[in-house]
């Protein structure tokens, strides 16, 4: 059976309201009515007929008066009464607002800088600058880990930006990464040599808005060649600078009927 | 690498699920560029055809001959795990080990004895199928017989525990088998591996086509006569649909609605399927992965089913969790009737096999290379620090560590320090939470704690303020001298009021804590209503004391994006979560609207105001308002029309029986837990704000949200009035739950602390 209720997204809260005002008051004159009928029953009981239904009639209309003096003295006294009282009557109201269910919406994007309040990682050495731009360096022989937020999970494209100590360039041995425990093949966006911007579509589980997960960075460390006078003394993995999360719409992961 | 892969299922040809898995399992290997060879062990027949199919599609192809007489027989249907396994195959064995295999997977636990001819070199690896632990008692409450293997949980422990991995094929099956065996076990599901599906071919307008597609297995047999029993037969008699059932049970079949169309053997499947509207899978009983809802998903058909036919696949919609067969048909009549109800199956279904396939691929991908596989045979351990006795699974706060331990022992193996006194009885409910991997001590184990002089902490300036006053010099020695002699790649405290516990010498660098609530908001929201809370904290202590871990665990959205502010990057959303629930399915008499809680300050504040003001105004409908819970033992004198039930033994019982819920709460704390219970169960309800508090949006959608009494008196009342809106919102509610309460929800948090973990192994 199809109902004719209205759509409950789009709760007229005012006629809610209406509605259930009105079945207070409904309900506060039958309690009324109820009370007098009891009251009077001898009497009616002892009566005619036709005095019977004039009583019932009575009844009724005096229930329902009586219960409308009743609302009317409450709100008197409402108005007046404490916040105790009143929230004896209905709490609700009371509830504070920042309490009301909201729907999670991730962003379609996030970006993430080496020196970012909200980088959470592992195996980094702290961030350093050179005034223009930060980063931060993989301690060696630690397998580096940074947390994520999936933005919802699905389909999204991960870029990262990365570069390398003591002017080494980028092969394919150096780096390798993984999401979770999952390997990723990362491209390079444009071809690397001390720096590289590389990229990766990855598949996370779909989730409401609030997961997370984990970059993992390995690579191979370096430290600064004999010849080379330099004052690090640091053996140094991958510099990493940047990571950029985009939400891909999602395309059918198979053949689907409409 | 190098795969072998030996089963008693033949890849060829694909007319069975079984086979299915396995044709489907080669293909992803051979897809990730690796060589793969298939030993068949040739019990069960096929035709000289067949072998060469699978001689062409495989890297190589070894038959070892089998002969069934010579099987050992069941004593009483129970099998040993060995029955089957034949001493004349072993000389094929050995020589399949000389060939130098990278890997090792064999299909069925009872031909586990297959691995123990390959070398630790190899990765050993059993494709489990299904669970084989008392699958005759299983069959037998069915009335059905046996008719395969079953065996011991002891006899299917030593088989797994051969493997150095064990798959198994849905999660709640590797949740069975986590309790079986010490090899790490993961979920591998299936995928078929379909040729393109054909165009629909029914007819726009025709009568919808209802399809089902199922061998003459009893169980499929079974469940498809009780589905047909229950159909409404004028519906097909009449020609308002069609009903057409292929396979061998279209055969086994004995009575079915006139004017089925029996199909028989089905040579073709993308052509069955394209000549469907709707497929149902109405199986009752039995374990695995239903290969058949799977199939019927993957040819992009809509499909209607029971919670069993849809295990493991992530489905949150009603009509895919349906209880019975019988429940089944009258879904299908509602389809058949109510077109918009079609194109809401449809939708459901599409995202089903859409999320399913996306989650197969990544569990494939375990096998892209030998480094991805054999990181996960290696573990972190995590240690979980509690003095909630979660194992008596009574409470909201127990379900929530017990679920999290439970989706968690997937990941990583847990070790609990749980501070309390247990029996034996309590450690063996433990470890059947964690699995065989699992481990669980008691601060009692260090019996010398008890009597040690001032801890180091007690006179260090690190334990200052609430963690001073909440300090136990007992539970702190008695972590560090288990510390002492166990590793730990991570540690999780639940609760803050043992926060002190993560000055610990020996604690690992990934420290968590699990909050449940954020204690200063849940105070504020107390006194706002002038009650005091029983746990006292500033604020800015209990921030000082969270800042003092790596990852803060938040039960609920708002938490979340609180702490989030001050912590940034620092928090994990760890919502509650609920085992598959029955939908609820409230049967004849009066309505039944239903509370559950225990007898806390805000319950009996909420349940007070619901009897006195709004209970009056609605009970005119002959509705009765069913209590259940420690709360009972408020209501001295219950109205009429009001039922007291006091504690349950069976509260999913209680919830699949009520109509309507609701939760008059106006303070307390983070999530509430019954509020979860309602939704996940597709209860109608109607929530106060706060009732609501945490939840990720679905107000008037899933459940109607009352701001006022009045609100709450007039959505009660229609509720109570109207059966179509009980209906819709209470599967919008169900559909909420499973999509934001059900285990995989858990899981980005999980997978998190896993790889955070094995970072540091």
């Amino acid at each position: 059976m199809e109902s004719a209720t209205p759509d409950l997204r789009r709760v007229d809260l005012k006629a809610a309201m209406a509605e259930g005002e009105a079945l207070i008051d409904a309900a506060l004159a039958a309690h009324h009515t109820e009370r007098l009928r009891a009251e009077l029953a001898p009497m009616v009981a002892a009566a005619g007929p036709a005095a019977q239904d004039l009583a019932e009639g009575l009844i009724a209309a005096i229930g329902a008066l009586s219960a409308r003096v009743a609302l009317l003295q409450q709100a008197a006294t409402n108005v007046q009464a404490s916040r105790a009282a009143l929230i004896a009557i209905d709490p609700l109201p009371f509830i504070p607002e920042d309490r009301t269910p909201l729907p999670v919406q991730p962003p379609p994007r996030y970006a993430l800088a080496a020196d970012a309040p909200d980088f959470n990682g592992t195996g980094f050495y702290g961030p350093e600058t050179n005034g223009r731009e930060s980063w931060r360096w993989v301690r060696p022989d630690s397998a580096s880990t940074i947390l994520l937020p999936s933005l919802g999970g699905g389909r999204l494209l991960l870029r990262v930006g990365l570069m390398l100590p003591f002017g080494h360039t980028f092969d394919t041995a150096v780096a390798r990464m993984r999401v979770n425990s999952m390997d990723v093949e990362m491209a390079p966006v444009i071809p690397p040599g001390n720096r590289g911007l590389f990229e990766a579509t990855i598949e996370l589980p779909e989730d409401e808005g609030l997961g997370t997960f984990v970059l993992m960075l390995e690579s191979t460390s370096f430290t600064v060649p004999d010849a080379v006078p330099n004052s690090e003394t640091r053996a140094l993995g991958l510099g990493l600078q940047t990571v950029v999360l985009e939400k891909l719409v999602a395309g059918p992961a198979l053949a689907l009927r409409p | 690498m190098k795969i072998l892969v030996i089963s008693p299922t033949p890849s060829h040809p694909r007319d069975a699920g079984n086979r299915q898995r396995i044709y489907a399992l080669l293909t992803a290997l051979k897809d990730f560029g690796h060589s793969v060879h298939f030993a068949f062990i040739q019990r069960e027949t096929v035709d000289a055809g067949q072998i060469a199919a699978m001689d062409a599609a495989w890297d190589g192809l070894t038959l070892i001959a089998h002969d069934r007489a010579a099987e050992i027989r069941p004593v009483d249907g129970v099998q040993g795990l060995d029955d089957w396994f034949l001493d004349q195959s072993a000389a094929a064995f050995e020589a399949l080990a000389r060939q130098d295999f990278d890997v090792v997977i064999v299909a069925y636990v009872f031909f586990s004895r297959a691995l123990t001819f390959f070398g630790p070199e190899t990765i050993r690896i059993i494709d489990t199928h299904d669970v084989f632990t008392d699958r005759h008692l299983r069959l037998a409450r069915l009335g059905l017989p046996s008719g395969f293997f079953s065996t011991t949980a002891a006899e299917e422990g030593r088989g797994l525990d051969r493997a150095d991995l064990v798959l198994a094929i849905q999660d709640e099956e590797a949740q069975a088998l986590q309790g079986l065996t010490t090899s790490p076990v993961i979920t591998l599901g299936h995928l078929p591996n379909l040729a393109a599906s054909g165009p629909q071919t029914t007819a726009p307008g025709a009568p919808p086509a209802i399809g089902y597609l199922g061998s003459a297995n009893p169980i499929n047999v079974r469940a498809l006569a009780r589905f047909c029993d229950a159909l409404a037969p004028a519906t097909f008699a009449e020609g308002r649909a069609r009903l057409v059932i292929g396979g061998g049970a279209a055969v086994a079949l004995r009575t079915a609605p006139d004017g089925t169309e029996r199909q028989g053997a089905v040579a073709d499947l993308a052509r069955f399927y394209a000549g469907l509207d709707l497929c149902v899978n109405p199986h009752e009983g039995g374990t695995g992965l239903k290969i058949k809802t799977v199939e019927g998903l993957s040819h992009g058909v809509p499909m209607i089913g029971t919670a069993e036919a849809f295990v493991g696949l992530d489905a949150q919609a009603a009509f895919h969790h349906a209880g019975s067969a019988a429940e089944v048909a009258g879904l299908v009549d509602r389809y058949i009737a109510d077109p918009p109800f079609r194109r809401t199956v449809a939708a459901a279904s599409a995202a089903v096999a859409a999320g399913y396939a996306v989650t197969v691929r990544r569990q494939q991908a375990v096998f892209r290379s030998a480094a991805s596989l054999r990181r996960s045979l290696v573990r972190p351990r995590i240690l979980v620090l509690t003095d909630i006795a979660f194992w008596q699974e009574s409470l909201g706060n127990h379900a929530r560590i017990v679920e999290q331990l439970r989706a968690a022992s997937a990941v990583v193996d847990i070790d609990v320090l749980a501070f309390r006194s247990m029996t034996e009885a309590d450690a063996t409910a433990v470890r059947r939470i964690l699995g065989a991997r699992g481990r669980c001590f008691s601060f009692k184990d260090y019996p010398g704690a008890a009597a040690r002089e001032p801890a180091w902490l007690e006179a260090s300036a690190r334990l200052a303020g609430y963690e001073r006053n909440a300090f136990s010099r007992q539970y702190f020695a008695a972590l560090e001298e288990h510390l002492a002699t166990h590793h730990y790649q991570g540690f999780l405290v639940h609760y803050i009021r043992l926060s002190y516990l993560r000055h610990a010498k020996g604690l690992p660098a990934l420290s968590m804590i699990d909050l449940h609530d954020v204690m200063a908001l849940r105070m504020a929201n107390f006194a706002h209503f002038g009650v005091d809370h029983f746990i006292r904290i500033e604020a800015r202590a209990e921030l000082d004391i969270l800042d003092g871990f790596q990852l803060i665990l938040a039960i609920q959205a708002r938490e979340q994006a609180y702490l989030h502010r001050l912590f940034p990057g620092r928090v994990l959303y760890a919502p509650h979560v609920l085992p598959e629930p029955k939908p609820a399915r409230p049967g004849p008499g009066p309505l039944r609207v239903v509370f559950v809680g225990g007898d806390s300050p805000m319950n009996r504040d909420g349940v007070t105001w619901f009897l006195n003001q709004v209970w009056p105004v609605v009970a005119r409908h002959g509705a009765e308002f069913h209590l259940a819970g420690d709360i009972c033992n408020t209501v001295e004198q219950p109205q009429p029309g009001v039922v007291l039930h006091g504690r349950l033994a069976d509260l999913p019982g209680f919830l699949h029986s009520a109509s309507v819920a609701v939760n008059p709460v106006f303070y307390g704390g983070g999530l509430k837990i019954k509020t979860v219970e309602y939704l996940c169960s597709g209860l109608p309800a109607v929530l106060t704000v706060e009732a609501a508090f945490g939840l990720p949006g679905g107000a008037g959608e899933a459940y109607l949200l009352a701001t006022r009494r009045e609100e709450f008196c007039a959505h009660l009342d229609r509720l109570l009035r109207d059966a179509a809106l009980r209906q819709r919102v209470g599967e919008a509610a169900f559909a909420f739950g499973r999509r934001h309460f059900a285990p995989r929800a858990l899981r980005p948090c999980l997978d998190t602390i896993a790889t955070l973990a094995a970072a540091a192994v």
